[in-house]
């Protein structure tokens, strides 16, 4: 099974809008020293002006170079963008500051479609805060599912955001990457939901979502699903999702 | 510290260390299937049950298999109070000062569900109430330890399904050295500007490596929460300085991380974007 990652702290060297963000190059780098251990394949593994907006599009996705839809597992680390509040109408973003590829900024609702085609994404890991806003889940979600398995993330404000930390990204990759006996192998949400609340701000939510055949199959996916288990693609008739707020 | 005549610090006296701890907690591992010690972890394993310690800090994992499966035991959703009694369980199973739990706090996840029926549309089920969690925060003296935590999930009967316990022991030096950051805080420390974003939040506090970690630092620190300027970029900066507004080193996990390859990424011809 091969994994992927795309680490963003530069925007400001590179002239995009900022802050820079220094803790995502060390969390790219710890996620994968797990899933190395874990026995995963590297595919990519880009940081700053080599993680491109087309990584995240439709099309783009399949770059042989990096494409999120390339790999089974992406992790993201880098901006994403926050409403105050969101609502149902709201779109999520991604945003990276590319040296390529662009633009830079990602609607995931209506260019994002992953495990469509010849894509292989079966879990997509998004630690850049309020890109996974639930009240927008539907629009700005539902629609990235054709063939994806789960996706993570976070709902917030700007007032209640996730911090600039390492710890979610290494933690999801220990949980969940199988490397040792001797560490609990958890399934993603689990995962997420033990990991995804540390260095959050108050009324930040960690966001794990899953698309199943039917809804016992997304429930199952939601709360069972490892990241090794290996299962078919699930057709996208329903979703389940969870959520824990610190 | 001496070397106590009446411990067995044999192999086998660190698993029935491990066993007893277990039975500390209401747990039955069973027929262990496998046991033993790697990097700085020691552990047992059996069908149902791993229990995970470190042996440079007083940290612990517990996870029963059987949360979860088929034949699982089924989420809590009891009283918060009988979770909170199963934490300080915890805490006097691990001998963890109990007097440094800051916040217990009784986190349920919540649940929904969604169909796309035959139309495209979107029916939208209706949130129920899931699992609750519990996570302690840990303050020593007034000093904030921000990496320390104890999680807890408990089955629908009570017992314990996951354990995340983090409690480090703090150096005495580290403290007060996490003590006059704190006064300096309290007395006009200004935080160094960034660009692109402006202080939100300053304290003083400590920062130690994470609970699955096989190195184990810890530094007294201030951390500045940044603000920024443009508010719809989500992932807040945020840095951490000592006494002299320098930035402390990153919290190992790991002695060495994986490098990249400095090949610099180009486009390829075939490349195309929607």
């Amino acid at each position: 099974m091969r994994y992927s990652t795309g680490c963003v702290r530069d925007y400001i060297p590179n002239g995009c809008s900022g802050p820079d963000l220094p803790a995502t190059i060390t969390e790219g780098q710890l996620f994968r020293n797990w899933y190395n251990l874990g026995g995963f394949g590297l595919f990519s593994a880009w940081n700053n002006g080599d993680v491109w907006g087309s990584d995240f599009r439709d099309g783009g996705d399949m770059d042989a170079s990096g494409g999120s839809d390339v790999p089974e597992v992406y992790l993201y680390a880098g901006h994403g963008s926050c409403q105050n509040p969101p609502n149902a109408n709201s779109p999520d973003f991604i945003i990276v500051c590319g040296n390529f590829g662009d633009p830079d900024t990602v609607t995931v609702g209506t260019q994002s479609r992953w495990g469509n085609g010849s894509g292989s994404l079966r879990f997509a890991f998004i630690d850049a805060s309020c890109p996974m806003d639930l009240v927008s889940l539907a629009n700005s979600w539902f629609p990235t599912f054709q063939g994806l398995h789960m996706a993570v993330g976070h709902s917030g404000t700007s007032t209640s955001d996730a911090l600039d930390s390492d710890v979610r990204g290494s933690g999801l990759g220990a949980y969940t990457s199988g490397a040792f006996w001797f560490f609990p192998h958890l399934s993603v949400g689990d995962a997420w939901m033990t990991v995804g609340i540390d260095d959050v701000q108050s009324g930040c939510c960690a966001v794990a979502l899953a698309a199943g055949n039917n809804r016992d199959d997304a429930i199952n996916r939601r709360e069972n699903e490892r990241v090794k288990d290996e299962w078919s693609d699930p057709t996208p008739n329903w979703f389940a999702w969870k959520w824990i707020c610190r | 510290m001496t070397t106590n005549p009446n411990k067995d610090y044999s192999r086998d006296g660190e698993i029935d260390q491990l066993l007893q701890l277990a039975k500390a907690l209401n747990l039955d591992a069973g027929d262990i299937e496998k046991s033993g010690s790697e990097l700085n972890f020691t552990a047992i394993r059996s069908k149902n049950l791993l229990i995970s310690q470190r042996l440079d800090s007083r940290t612990l994992f517990i996870q029963d298999f059987r949360y979860g499966s088929e034949e699982g035991s089924g989420v809590y959703k009891g009283a918060d109070k009988d979770l909170i009694k199963m934490g300080k369980q915890v805490f006097e199973a691990l001998d963890l000062p109990v007097e440094e739990a800051e916040e217990w706090q009784v986190l349920t996840e919540q649940n929904q569900e969604a169909q796309i029926d035959k139309n495209e549309k979107v029916k939208m089920g209706r949130i129920t109430s899931g699992a609750k969690i519990l996570r302690v925060s840990r303050r020593v003296e007034g000093i904030p330890i921000w990496s320390s935590n104890i999680t807890l999930r408990l089955s629908s009967e009570g017992s314990i399904v996951f354990l995340q316990a983090h409690w480090p022991e703090v150096l005495k030096a580290t403290l007060e050295e996490g003590c006059r950051l704190d006064y300096l805080v309290r007395h006009g420390w200004q935080a160094p500007a960034q660009e692109g974003a402006s202080p939100e939040a300053v304290e003083a506090g400590i920062r130690h490596s994470p609970p699955i970690a096989f190195v184990m630092d810890a530094y007294p620190a201030i951390r500045v929460i940044y603000e920024p300027w443009n508010q719809r970029f989500g992932r807040k900066l945020t840095l951490y300085f000592d006494r002299h507004g320098r930035e402390i080193p990153n919290v190992r996990h790991v002695e060495q991380l994986p490098e990249l390859e400095s090949q610099p990424r180009s486009p390829k011809k075939d490349h195309k974007d929607c």
